[in-house]
Formats: C-alpha cells, sequence, structure tokens
C-alpha cells in the first residue's frame, strides 16, 4: 500500500524574502555603475567637475540632515500633485465628453491632435510672460503636460467599453448617470489609469525642467540649476538622484497599487511588475 | 393557454449602402405564457435580430408586439431578462455582486438583494463562488453567473441568444439541463436562439425554424417528447432530423 503523499503548497514569500529577491535582481546593475563612476573620477581626479562617491554621498547627507533637499523635493512634488489634480479632473471630464457624445469628440478631437506633440516645456516662455516665475506658471505647464494623455487614453477607453456590458447594463434598467458610474467608468479604468500614468511622468519631466527656467526660489529642478553657480556638482547629482528616486515611489508605491487592487484584481490588466519583483 | 407574447406582422429593414436589405419580413408568432421557445437557423437568417428587437435594443421598422396584451415599447425594460452569447458579465463585479446587479437597478434593499442572489446563485449550483471575480471562473462558471443574473431580475420574459455557443460540448450539455431545470423551477416564459439542432430538440416545447433572406418563419415544429429528454430516443432523432431538413430547406 502506498503512503499517502502529503501535498506540499509553494509558501508564500514573506516581506523579508520578497525585498532581498528585489535587491538581488536590481542592485547588481547599481554597483557596476557606481563602480565605474568610482573608477572614473579617481582617474579624473578633479573633485570639482568629477567627485568621487564619498564626496557626494557627504554632501547628500548635509543636504538631508539640514532638511534642504527634502525642502526642494515637496516643493517640486506639491506642484505637480496640485497640476495632477487639475488634469486628472479636466482630462476626464473631456476624455469622457469626446467618448460619449459626438459633438464634443469633434470639437476637442482637432485640437487635442495639435496639441498632444507640443512639449509643456516648450510653453514656458509665453506662460512665463503671462504668470511670472512662480507656482502658476509652473502648474499650468505640468498640467498641459498631463492632461492631453490623460484626456486622449479616457476618450479611448469611453469608446472601448464592451458593448456586451453596456446592452447587458440596459436589459436591467441601467441608463443614464448610472451606466455611466457603474459600467462607463470602470470599464473604461485600465485606460484611464495607463492615461495618468504616462500624464503623471510627462508632468515629472517637463515640471523639474520648467523649474530650472520659471521656478523662483524652491523646487529640484530650480535647485540643479542654480548651484551652477557655486560649481557645486555634488548638490546637482544629489537632486537628480532624488528626481529619478520619486518618480520611481510614485510608480512602484502609488500607481501600482491603484492598479492591483483595481484593473488587476478584476483581470482587466495583466500584471506588469516595473523594477522586477 | 394565453399569449405572452404576442408578435404580429413584425418587419426590420436597413439601409446597407444604397440598397434596403429586409432581415425579417412579417413575422407572426405567438408565444404561451411559460413556453419554452426555441428559434433555429442559418446563420444570417435573422434569429439574433428578432431577439435584439424583442429585448428592446433596436426598434423595428413595422408591425407590432405585445407583452401581456400591452405594446412592447411601453412596457419599458423592467419585464425582459437577458443572456448573451459573449461573457457579458461585469468584470469588476464578483459572482454575487453581478447577479446582485438588476436587483440594485430595481431598488431592492441590500439585504434582500443579498438573499435573492444566493437563492439563484444556489439554482446554477454556483454558491461556493459568490465572492470571485469573472476573471476567474471558467467559461461555463461565468454562463452560469449570467443566467444566474438574468433569472435574479426576475423578468417576465427571458430572452437568451446562444448563451452556450462558445462552450465545450460536455459543459454545453449540463448547462442545458440546468436551463430545463431552472425553467421547470420558475416557469418564465423563454425566447431561446440556438444553431445547434440537437439543442432545440432538448430544451424547445416549440422549435421555430426561420429562414433567411428576408427572414420569415419557414416551419413550426411541437417537440411532444417527456422531459428529462433522451437523445437516442427515437422520436428524438427524428425530431432532429425534420428539424435539420427545415433549417436546410429554409
Amino acid at each position: 500500500m502506498q503512503a499517502e503523499q502529503e501535498i506540499q503548497l509553494p509558501r508564500a514569500s514573506s516581506m523579508w524574502e520578497k525585498t532581498w529577491q528585489w535587491c538581488a535582481a536590481n542592485l547588481p546593475s547599481f554597483i557596476v555603475i557606481f563602480a565605474l563612476w568610482e573608477i572614473v573620477s579617481r582617474i579624473w581626479g578633479d573633485p570639482v567637475l568629477f567627485p568621487t562617491l564619498e564626496v557626494i554621498a557627504s554632501r547628500g547627507w548635509e543636504l538631508t540632515k539640514s532638511g534642504i533637499l527634502l525642502k526642494h523635493t515637496f516643493a517640486t512634488a506639491y506642484r505637480i500633485l496640485g497640476s495632477m489634480v487639475l488634469a486628472i479632473s479636466l482630462g476626464v471630464l473631456i476624455g469622457f465628453a469626446m467618448g460619449r457624445y459626438r459633438i464634443w469628440e469633434r470639437f476637442w478631437l482637432p485640437i487635442v491632435a495639435v496639441l498632444l506633440p507640443i512639449p509643456a516645456l516648450a510653453w514656458t516662455p509665453v506662460v512665463v510672460l503671462w504668470f511670472g516665475l512662480g507656482d502658476v506658471t509652473m502648474i499650468f505647464i505640468t498640467t498641459f503636460g498631463a492632461v492631453l494623455p490623460i484626456i486622449s487614453n479616457t476618450w479611448t477607453g469611453a469608446k472601448s467599453v464592451n458593448p456586451a456590458w453596456i446592452r447587458a447594463a440596459n436589459s436591467m434598467n441601467c441608463g443614464g448617470h448610472r451606466l455611466f458610474f457603474r459600467i462607463i467608468f470602470p470599464g473604461s479604468l485600465p485606460f484611464i489609469l495607463s492615461g495618468v500614468r504616462v500624464g503623471l511622468a510627462r508632468a515629472w519631466r517637463a515640471g523639474v525642467a520648467a523649474e530650472m527656467v520659471a521656478a523662483s526660489d524652491w523646487g529640484l529642478g530650480y535647485a540643479i540649476f542654480a548651484s551652477r553657480e557655486f560649481l557645486d556638482i555634488s548638490f546637482m547629482l544629489c537632486g537628480i538622484a532624488m528626481i529619478g528616486l520619486v518618480g520611481f515611489v510614485m510608480e512602484k508605491f502609488i500607481f501600482q497599487n491603484i492598479e492591483t487592487m483595481t484593473v488587476i484584481k478584476w483581470g482587466m490588466m495583466e500584471d506588469v511588475q516595473v523594477g522586477g519583483g | 393557454m394565453r399569449s405572452k407574447v404576442s408578435i404580429q406582422k413584425l418587419t426590420m429593414s436597413y439601409y446597407l449602402k444604397d440598397r434596403v436589405v429586409t432581415a425579417l419580413n412579417g413575422i407572426d408568432l405567438e408565444i404561451a405564457d411559460g413556453e419554452f421557445l426555441v428559434v433555429v437557423g442559418l446563420s444570417g437568417c435573422g434569429k439574433t435580430t428578432l431577439l435584439n428587437i424583442l429585448a428592446g435594443f433596436i426598434k423595428p421598422t413595422g408591425g407590432e408586439i405585445l407583452l401581456d396584451g400591452k405594446p412592447i415599447a411601453q412596457a419599458g425594460l423592467m419585464n425582459r431578462g437577458v443572456v448573451f452569447q459573449e461573457y457579458a458579465l461585469f468584470p469588476w463585479r464578483t459572482a454575487l455582486q453581478n447577479v446582485e446587479f438588476g436587483l440594485e437597478m430595481k431598488g431592492v434593499d441590500r439585504k434582500n438583494r443579498r438573499e435573492i442572489a444566493l437563492k439563484y446563485l444556489d439554482l446554477v449550483h454556483l454558491t461556493n463562488f459568490t465572492n470571485i471575480y469573472p476573471h476567474h471562473l471558467s467559461g461555463g462558471m461565468k454562463q452560469r453567473v449570467a443566467v444566474a443574473r438574468a433569472y435574479a431580475y426576475e423578468p417576465e420574459f427571458m430572452l437568451m441568444d446562444e448563451p452556450f455557443g462558445a462552450l465545450d460540448a460536455q459543459t454545453r450539455e449540463s448547462l442545458q439541463a440546468l436551463t430545463v431545470e431552472v425553467w421547470q423551477k420558475t416557469r418564465k416564459t423563454i425566447f431561446y436562439v440556438t444553431h445547434n439542432i440537437g439543442e432545440a430538440v432538448y430544451l424547445a416545447d416549440r422549435i421555430i425554424v426561420l429562414a433567411g433572406q428576408p427572414g420569415r418563419i419557414y416551419k413550426e415544429i411541437r417537440v411532444d417528447l417527456p422531459r428529462p429528454r433522451d437523445s437516442f430516443d427515437p422520436r428524438y432523432v427524428e425530431l432532429e432530423r425534420e428539424t435539420t431538413r427545415a433549417v436546410r430547406q429554409g
């Protein structure tokens, strides 16, 4: 007689194991890049133009401790956040109007088509003349950067809602605003989310770049650009690293969570992990 | 038995480029209360168009449809349930929430909603899958949820458009048996469209054979077999043969 075999299910990996796996997958690339940097900076031998990792790290620590780096980061993040709230409200509204009503589609489509390829940054001089240096200009430019992909994705999403869902809902007496909130909106959510994701990336890039020209005294872009006056390359590099870090955190911890809790859970979108694990 | 649905001189034409195409031409049909009516015909004969008109998705260009003696346009959508060929479940709702949808639309309160939805999920043997999202369900399970959803809305009149057409043979057979079981329990009038003749003979009280271009009723076949039906019964085979011949000739 055969002994009853125990079924071994794969154990869910713990938080630590996941972190370890993630580090093992991603750290080697960074280690190689850092090593190359260190070698070049030693050969070059100019501590001002090409500082060693140690110099950069200690400058970074100093800036973090004094809170200056964080203050610049928050100034940028706050502008981006404000403009994202605006861009999402406007973009989703216009996108749905286009997707559901022929007349709005006719009105907006040429406008969107013409504006979409223009980099938001190109508007900077115009907007600076209108609103001067500062938050209004910044929010205008970043909102412009984010709103177009959100409009065009929401429009596509609203048009590609499965007609069978709409018929099924209609057959159960669901129409008008109930149809919109219960079917059209969740049905186009995968498109809207990817539009917001592209919009955020565009806003973040345009925002930092515009700060170099148009911000008055705070913001990562402004800080990086201003520190050229002091030949402070370490400051610039720390600022650049911060830009990358914030972008990564927004993608990894905000977006992926929203997607995991909605469209991925519903099987409307594949689970694509950015940055491995 | 009195008529549940009465279709009179129904016509449906539309423009295809600059040509007028008549999809349905002078359909007269009475459906009795509690009857299981199955419509068969080759593809393009207008059977799905007829279903879509009955469901209220499209307006006919001529004729009249009465539901309980009243024009169907006035009857609104409150009294019809539809099961589609494609999986029309809402992916963002669990099986239970999908079944609750129609009840929500009717304004049934949360507690009763849950109770009724669970009753119908039980009817299609899916009580263990109430909190599962549709994409984790097999094709057969999805259609069972769709059937439960249509029934939970408690319509007077059930429309089914090749609901099991996309399923494998075994799953289809078990769902056909389930459909008869549910029909016998609820006694709702069913208008069922299929191109599968075996399915028609298994399910129907009466089979309507539509002939295409323009769509019209070619033949009516009464299925006088007791239920549950045995597909090896000589009379069953004979009815299949008769229906097949009618479909081909039509």
